[in-house]
């Protein structure tokens, strides 16, 4: 195979020729650097390539399989991560000119157990400004693959544009309101916030700490099966991980979804937040589901409707709090997205972030209850596509207040389930349209063997953006 | 008065109407408020940012206001999401 070429083999497909020796792990970090070097100035995917530690990562995993010592599935496989995730001796900034030269001494657990893993870790991700904002960036803005005008969606934009323009073979993002689902609707991608509590949030850049998850942004529904396969478990540094073993998440690929109960959130679905052209993309996503051999009924959500006001009050509140001696001291060092929300969350009265919290809990009991008949529940990642480029616009007006009224993640994010996004198809405009899939907590397996079904069905997966070749 | 606290606490609440408070028919907050709100928090707000953190507040507080699904005043915050088995 030629050089060129590697990097656009799906991270599992390139994991099994490595583990052959067909290719190795120095090959395929050099393809991805080469990548990186002459496209990144397009899609401002990076903050930081970490080319040394890379290539001296690929070496050491190319010895290491040599010697018939092979890892697992990520063994030598290039990896990005959101530079939200702390890396020794390499500057982590959070999207933020306030830790322009911040290099701590230690790894984030996750990017701890990429390396643990074997995976070759080819730089961090740009992102918006620490992750609370959808589209404020303090360095450059990454670029959509499908449409270089166009943001690639937040906040682990980078992640999103590293993966759908081929410079990683797979990503990490962090998802507290759908900032792992919001890049992967946008650009194509498969996207999993996984359940609270099953991946360590050690060394992770806070937002809201009840709601921080970090997932995987991959091109292909395997690809993330494995990439969440080698950074979830148990970690004494962060209490709230669960101990449950991590399962084979390849093993539940390819059962299909015959037998499988899924609930189409009729709120949701009929959202005059939903673009017509993608809902009628997302409908024949489901209906696709239902051929597959799922039972696929209606199913009424009422709170549904109000996670968005519900979490952006825990995503002011909150924030504005982890960042409280920034906000006193630096807060002319902050973007303007950031600034405003950090001021609101700052004076907000305290009781109604209690009410906020109160319906919270609301929700994730209506939701549960939900998931108590149905296996997942579907409707629209986002309401529509990707939106082009434009400077931080100024809040003129309350209605002008929230950027994000389309997306709708945070459903999910507020019941501490997990959730995907899947590729299902493109909007009027030419641009990706996801199809998102919930389920109780720890069901990453089913919506796993879900969206894989779904994905080899219709081979959304397969398109490649012409920006990228 | 002194309570039972398993026993007499519910009743009490219903008696003291903890949400016959609504917010709903308060008025939007001004700058003045706003740079209040600020100064208690040890915040010096100003423009252009003032303009910008009133409109941003008076929409949150305006769509709490307005969600008060029946059930509300019987619900505990989640403080805590304990991590799954």
């Amino acid at each position: 195979m030629d050089k060129s070429e590697i990097p656009f083999l799906s991270a599992s497909a390139l994991s099994g020729l490595i583990a052959s020796r067909e290719i190795s792990p120095v090959e395929a970090t050099e393809a991805y650097l080469d990548r990186i070097d002459s496209l990144d100035f397009k899609f401002n995917a990076y903050l930081t390539v970490t080319r040394e530690m890379a290539l001296a990562a690929a070496h050491e995993a190319e010895r290491e399989i040599a010697a018939g010592n092979n890892r697992g599935p990520m063994h030598g496989v290039p990896v990005a991560v959101k530079d939200q995730f702390l890396s020794a001796g390499v500057r982590s900034t959070g999207g933020s000119r306030i830790l322009v030269d911040y290099v701590p001494d230690e790894d984030a657990t996750v990017i701890a157990n990429l390396k643990r893993a074997g995976a070759v870790l080819l730089g961090k991700t740009n992102l918006t400004e620490f992750a609370i904002t959808g589209f404020s960036h303090r360095y450059s803005t990454p670029r959509n693959p499908w449409d270089l005008n166009a943001y690639a969606g937040g906040s682990s934009s980078g992640s999103g544009a590293a993966t759908g323009a081929y410079l990683c073979a797979t990503s990490l993002g962090e998802d507290t309101g759908g900032s792992i689902r919001f890049p992967a609707t946008w650009c194509g991608l498969v996207g999993l916030r996984p359940t609270w509590g099953l991946v360590s949030r050690y060394g992770v850049m806070r937002g809201v700490w009840s709601m921080d998850t970090v997932g995987p942004i991959s091109r292909t529904v395997e690809d993330a099966a494995i990439t969440l396969g080698a950074i979830a478990g148990h970690d004494p540094r962060d209490s709230h991980t669960s101990t449950t073993p991590v399962p084979d998440y390849r093993a539940a690929l390819g059962q299909g979804v015959e037998g499988l109960r899924i609930g189409v959130v009729t709120e949701q679905m009929e959202s005059d937040l939903v673009d017509a052209d993608v809902r009628n993309v997302v409908e024949r996503a489901i209906a696709v589901l239902g051929e597959l051999g799922a039972t696929v009924e209606e199913v009424s959500l009422p709170l549904s409707t109000i996670a968005g006001p519900i979490s952006g009050a825990l995503l002011a509140v909150e924030p504005a709090n982890n960042h409280s001696k920034w906000v006193h001291e630096n807060i002319d060092d902050y973007g303007h997205d950031d600034r405003i929300l950090l001021l609101t969350g700052s004076v907000m009265p305290a009781n109604y972030y209690l009410k906020a919290q109160k319906i919270r809990e609301m929700i994730r009991r209506q939701v549960l209850e939900a998931l108590g008949g149905y296996d997942a529940l579907v409707f629209p990642t986002a309401g529509r596509g990707a939106q082009p480029v434009e400077d931080d616009p100024p809040v003129t007006s309350k209605e002008t207040s929230s950027r994000l009224p389309f997306l709708f993640t945070r459903l999910f994010n507020l019941a501490s389930c997990p959730a995907m996004s899947v590729p299902c198809g493109f909007d009027d405009r030419g641009m990706p349209v996801g199809l998102q899939i919930g389920g109780k907590p720890l069901s990453e397996e089913t919506l796993f063997r879900i969206g894989y079904a779904y994905e080899q069905a219709t081979g959304w997966h397969t398109r490649r953006p012409a920006a990228v070749a | 008065m002194r309570l039972d606290w398993h026993m007499e606490l519910p009743q009490y609440w219903a008696s003291q109407k903890t949400s016959g408070f609504s917010e709903a028919d308060m008025a939007d907050l001004s700058k003045e408020d706003i740079q209040a709100l600020g100064r208690a928090v040890g915040l010096d707000i100003q423009e252009p940012e003032l303009t910008e953190v009133m409109y941003s507040l008076n929409a949150l507080l305006e769509s709490l206001d307005a969600i008060n699904p029946p059930g509300l005043d019987e619900v505990e915050p989640l403080p805590i999401i304990l991590p799954p088995a």
